[in-house]
């Protein structure tokens, strides 16, 4: 995989091979490290994947369906820094990892600094004991404006099991 | 079963998360003798709709009849004991058992049986259709019981009945969507945890950091229900800096402890009813919890955040964000009381702790300081009488 698209480039042109090739490369580097950002535990790196006035809304396909407002998360930059606190300093954190797959990425230009782009995600948990089991699985429904890298407007992230069997610490 | 649980007054013996042939008599006693929540008229407002739920582990289809009364069936086919409804909701006129395709009205009644003159015995014709319940409502509450001698729901709900019926307005409140979330415990966790003042304002460390809880009281009615409640101090913007700037947290985003529709002095309050069903109202945060036992070490919790008929949607926005981002599964409190009560489960039947105690507060009264533990004493007091120990 060849990474294009670090900090300080600029909106690609998407037309010819060429140019959406590489609109593709900086579409999938920003999901990639959203995905390990968060397997990782970096998640204030994370934050910074979003326009200072991005919104991340984590919810259910049964919400998300019906057009019902509940989700799991729904945090502003305020929200994601109030997050960040609770999980350096008050919650109980697990000793569990988790490993983030995304993939299926179809990418509709919008304008040269607006993108649409959906795909499908798989977040695995493994417990302290060892064991592996699927935490979520679903779609990002993402939303990207290019400020001076790609970041996210909105992501909004649809588990398919409405049903959550593990708690969720960071986002998925 | 060796012999009964032993439960006083202070101590619950551990065995009743653990042991199944307890758990199956759970099942029958409070879940099908007993009053059981299944769910909201405000799930089903149409003719036709309906919603799967459990009576305990029982499947059922609540439904709303074209005649506008809620029924709630067993969701189980007369023929060979198949789910009846698969889909969680939906709007249909009759129910079709997807093996056979055997018919039934919105209120139980078998409708059509393919190939029926093929039974060659008469006494094989009819079989019968969908087991109803008894089903009475309560401020929008829908409960079932299949028993004739129980009291009437208003009657059972007794002193937590105004509390509930001034929280859900009497009924007239909408959906904003669910929280499902499984957790690896006992079902009778997860109602004295929501009761459980305690733990508060300690598992909850946050809480203390934000200086969110006000003295309040710890409330035991009748018939095993309680309520925790304390005065809601919602503040302006600028107030809210102030307070904030004195506490260890600093909360960048405090529109969840602030509701500006209510007025000062407004309770926020948790009411918990015997055996399955908490009813939260905490400043712009409405919503009823259902309590459905998956085995003796499983519970799902099924939550449905509410909005009141008429709001504007920025109001309904509101709402669901608060809910969510406190109470939901990645909430600052939701999250931490699922891994409270995961660790108590992760013991039960294996240790030298026998019994659970719960011993706070004035042993003589049934209600004090909001961190007593009156309201989960009331709990296991019913249950030990409804379980005939």
């Amino acid at each position: 995989m060849i990474v294009v698209g670090t900090a300080n480039s600029r909106a690609t042109r998407t037309e010819g091979p060429t140019g959406v090739a590489q609109l593709r490369e900086q579409v999938l580097h920003l999901l990639y490290r959203a995905c390990t950002a968060l397997d990782e535990r970096r998640y204030r790196d994370w934050i910074e994947l979003f326009a200072p006035d991005g919104r991340y809304v984590a919810t259910s396909a049964e919400n998300f369906e019906n057009g019902w407002p509940l989700a799991v998360i729904d945090d502003n930059r305020s929200s994601m820094l109030d997050r960040a606190e609770m999980i350096e300093k008050y919650w109980t954190v697990e000793p569990a990892r988790t490993r983030r797959m995304v993939g299926n990425v179809d990418i509709a230009v919008v304008s040269p600094e607006r993108l649409n782009v959906r795909s499908a995600f798989v977040v695995y948990l493994t417990n302290p004991e060892g064991r592996v089991e699927i935490q979520a699985t679903g779609s990002y429904r993402d939303e990207l404006v290019h400020l001076d890298d790609w970041r996210f407007q909105r992501r909004t992230a649809v588990h398919d099991n409405d049903l959550l069997t593990h708690t969720v610490t960071y986002p998925l | 079963m060796q012999t009964n649980p032993k439960i006083t007054q202070t101590e619950v013996d551990r065995r009743v998360f653990a042991d199944e042939e307890i758990y199956r008599l759970e099942m029958r006693r409070l879940f099908r003798d007993g009053w059981t929540f299944v769910g909201l008229e405000a799930e089903v407002p149409e003719p036709g709709d309906f919603r799967r739920s459990w009576m305990g582990d029982l499947p059922v289809i609540m439904t709303r009849s074209r005649a506008g009364s809620v029924n709630v069936l067993e969701n189980v086919c007369s023929h060979r004991g198949s789910l009846v409804a698969l889909d969680r909701r939906g709007n249909c006129s009759t129910f079709t058992c997807p093996y056979h395709q055997w018919v039934f009205a919105d209120d139980g009644r078998q409708l059509g049986v393919p190939m029926r003159k093929k039974y060659t015995d008469a006494r094989h014709k009819d079989r019968g259709g969908l087991r109803a319940a008894r089903v009475e409502t309560f401020a929008g509450l829908v409960w079932a019981t299949f028993a004739d001698d129980v009291e009437p729901l208003a009657e059972y709900l007794a002193d937590a009945g105004p509390h509930i019926d001034e929280i859900l307005r009497g009924g007239d409140v909408t959906v904003l969507g669910y929280h499902r979330f499984q957790v690896r415990a006992n079902w009778k966790l997860f109602w004295e945890n929501t009761e459980d003042a305690y733990h508060a304002s300690l598992l909850h460390n946050f809480s203390q950091a934000l200086k969110i809880y006000q003295v309040g009281e710890n409330i035991a009615f009748e018939n095993g229900h309680g309520a925790i409640r304390w005065e809601m101090v919602s503040l302006s913007d600028d107030a809210m800096r102030d307070h904030l700037a004195n506490a260890k947290f600093q909360l960048r985003d405090f529109t969840l402890f602030q509701s500006h529709d209510r007025p000062a002095g407004s309770w926020n309050r948790v009411v918990g009813l015997f055996p399955n069903a908490l009813v939260l109202e905490e400043w712009d945060m409405l919503n009823v919890r259902h309590i459905v036992p998956k085995g003796t070490d499983c519970v799902e919790l099924h939550t449905v955040a509410l909005g009141l008929d008429g709001e504007s949607p920025e109001k309904r926005a509101k709402r669901a964000h608060d809910y969510g981002n406190f109470f939901g599964p990645a909430g600052f409190a939701g999250r931490d009381d699922v891994v409270a009560i995961g660790a108590v489960q992760a013991t039960e039947g294996v240790s030298s702790v026998r019994t659970s105690f719960m011993a706070l507060g004035d042993l003589s009264e049934r209600s004090g300081d909001l961190d007593g533990e009156y309201t989960v004493r009331a709990f296991y007091d019913e249950y030990r009488t409804r379980m005939g120990w």
